[in-house]
């Protein structure tokens, strides 16, 4: 299946393996999926959501966790993968350094999937500096003491690239930030947008995940059973002003390379997808989800 | 710091204090439960050596028999290691709604973890414990937990508070008029940043839901001391912390 898949490299198996591919010549997309594994794993999710929306696939269990890494000038990595994941990232950042140092380690947010091999990655690259998003306090607890703190609007300069960084439309954790990259257009939107694959379609690019048999309105159905999961909050939300809150930030950035933690990374047909998900988020908040009182 | 809040429910763990003079606590209950301790969450690293002690003198001889997390950010389980080698034996109990192999530490094994699925109740050392969704949770694989023998329900981020330095060892009731809604207020605004997107009525109704289903006589919030005094009370002055802060925030 990997076939023609012709740049994947992966490193581990099972519950630690880690694929790298590449966006462009400069930013590298480091994917953690468990392929096999997941109908074990993850099979009750897959059933839960199939439950709530039965157009979703219950043998789509395979979870997407991204980390990206940009080599400009300045280094720069996008989240840390979890610490199951730990030997494997280490290997898969070697790789793609190829012996440069690790200048930036930018946090999305405080939890276990995005920032757990925070300490493993700073032990092999001492010098790096980690950047999580500041207007906080008590950042101690979340082991952050020492890091850059970002604000809204800030722009952090790596060289061709300039990573700006932006308020987050939907978070769980509070200490969540997103970025935009202005040269590439690439955003992104963290836990936003999260979907599924099967046990044979890892590692795609969504383009890719089209040839098997994949479209934008099977993510919009995914995201929006996925959405009410990942952001429960939602429930409780105007699906207008959320649609209307979408739409405006669509106007306002330009995408082109859609990168979440979560999902395949969107790189052509962008349109297509974008209102799909505009879509998404206003099915999300009406959509019926049972909470356990 | 070790505080009896009622009967074998103890109350243990330490706070940061911010830049601006405000505590944020990250507490650990312990119910002893006649010689198989439960723990609800583990503590922060940066007090392990306090924790580490309080546990000591708490359980003495007895290890714990399981600890309960209410969900896995570091808060809550960065010092689930040292009490981990400290008991090997203990089980970690987490929420179903979790993926182990992403949301827990790496060295955590299979062997020591269960899963506590919402709506379903367990005995864990002969005390039965049930769980329910977080409801208002900063992580989606959040659960509540209750102590019926207590009436403790375990809230996760939910019900923290910030507090000035005064009140660092005090309950509700050692207070001059319960938890402040400013205190409630503070910590929430802080905690759950979307809570501008939603509508507050919406929100209450489902917090009202969960006290209406069973007889809450403590609150164990994580990042607040425990309340057993005027449970109702508090649950008042939270929904209005959350009208305060949903309506003053909206653009
Ligand atoms: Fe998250
Ligand atoms: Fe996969
Ligand atoms: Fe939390």
């Amino acid at each position: 299946m990997k076939d023609n898949l012709m740049d994947l490299k992966v490193y581990g198996d099972g519950l630690s393996r880690v694929g790298v591919r590449q966006i462009t010549d400069k930013i590298f997309w480091l994917c953690h999926c468990i392929g096999e594994c997941a109908a074990d794993y993850n099979g009750g999710f897959a059933a839960d959501f199939a439950r709530v929306n039965p157009i979703l696939d219950p043998d789509a269990s395979d979870i997407i966790y991204n980390s990206f890494l940009f080599l400009d000038e300045k280094t720069f990595l996008v989240d840390t993968l979890s610490p199951g994941q730990h030997k494997t990232m280490l290997e898969a950042l070697d790789f793609i350094l190829d012996g440069r140092k690790l200048d930036y380690m930018w946090l999305s947010h405080a939890e276990l999937p995005h920032a757990g091999n925070t300490a493993a990655i700073r032990r092999a690259y001492p010098e790096l500096q980690l950047m999580t998003i500041g207007d906080n306090d008590h950042y101690e607890v979340q082991g952050l003491e020492d890091a850059i703190l970002l604000d809204y609007g800030d722009k952090v300069e790596l060289g061709e690239h300039t990573i700006e960084i932006i308020k987050p439309l939907f978070v769980d954790h509070a200490l969540t930030q997103w970025f935009y990259e202005h040269k590439t257009g690439f955003l992104c939107p963290v836990d936003w947008a999260l979907n599924v694959h099967r046990a044979d379609q890892c590692f795609r690019f969504m383009d890719e995940m089209e040839q098997v048999g994949y479209s934008a309105e099977r993510f919009m159905h995914e995201v929006s059973t996925t959405s009410r999961f990942v952001f429960p909050w939602l429930r409780w939300a105007d699906a207008e002003q959320i649609g209307a809150m979408v739409d405006q930030f669509f106007e306002e950035y330009d995408i082109r390379i859609f990168a979440p933690s979560h999902t395949n990374v969107i790189r052509t047909d962008l349109p297509k997808y974008m209102s799909a998900l505009s879509q998404a988020m206003r099915m999300a908040v009406k959509s019926e989800y049972e909470i356990v009182f | 710091m070790i505080r009896r809040v009622v009967d074998d429910l103890y109350q243990i763990g330490e706070s940061i204090e911010g830049t601006d003079g405000w505590h944020e606590p990250v507490r650990v209950y312990v119910l002893l439960n006649d010689g198989c301790p439960l723990l609800f969450d583990a503590g922060s690293h940066v007090h392990r050596g306090q924790i580490m002690a309080n546990l000591r003198e708490l359980l003495g001889d007895t290890p714990p028999g399981y600890v309960f997390l209410t969900h896995t950010e570091l808060p809550h389980t960065g010092n689930l290691k040292a009490i981990l080698d400290a008991w090997p034996s203990a089980k970690i109990v987490v929420s179903s709604a979790i993926l182990p192999y992403c949301e827990l530490p790496w060295w955590v094994t299979e062997d020591q973890v269960m899963y506590g699925h919402a709506g379903t109740h367990e005995t864990y050392g002969g005390r039965p414990i049930s769980f329910l969704d977080g409801i208002l949770k900063d992580q989606p694989g959040t659960h509540w937990m209750f102590d019926e023998k207590t009436g403790t329900l375990f809230t996760a981020d939910a019900f923290g508070y910030f507090y000035p330095t005064s009140a660092e060892t005090l309950f509700d009731d050692e207070l001059d008029a319960g938890v402040p809604t400013d205190w409630l207020r503070r910590y929430h605004e802080t905690a759950f940043r979307f809570l501008p997107l939603v509508s507050a009525k919406k929100v209450n109704a489902d917090i009202d839901k969960v006290f209406a289903k069973r007889n809450v006589k403590v609150i164990g919030p994580t990042h607040g001391n425990a309340i057993r005094h005027d449970v109702n009370g508090c649950v008042t002055r939270l929904n209005q912390a959350i009208l305060e802060i949903c309506e003053e925030t909206k653009a």
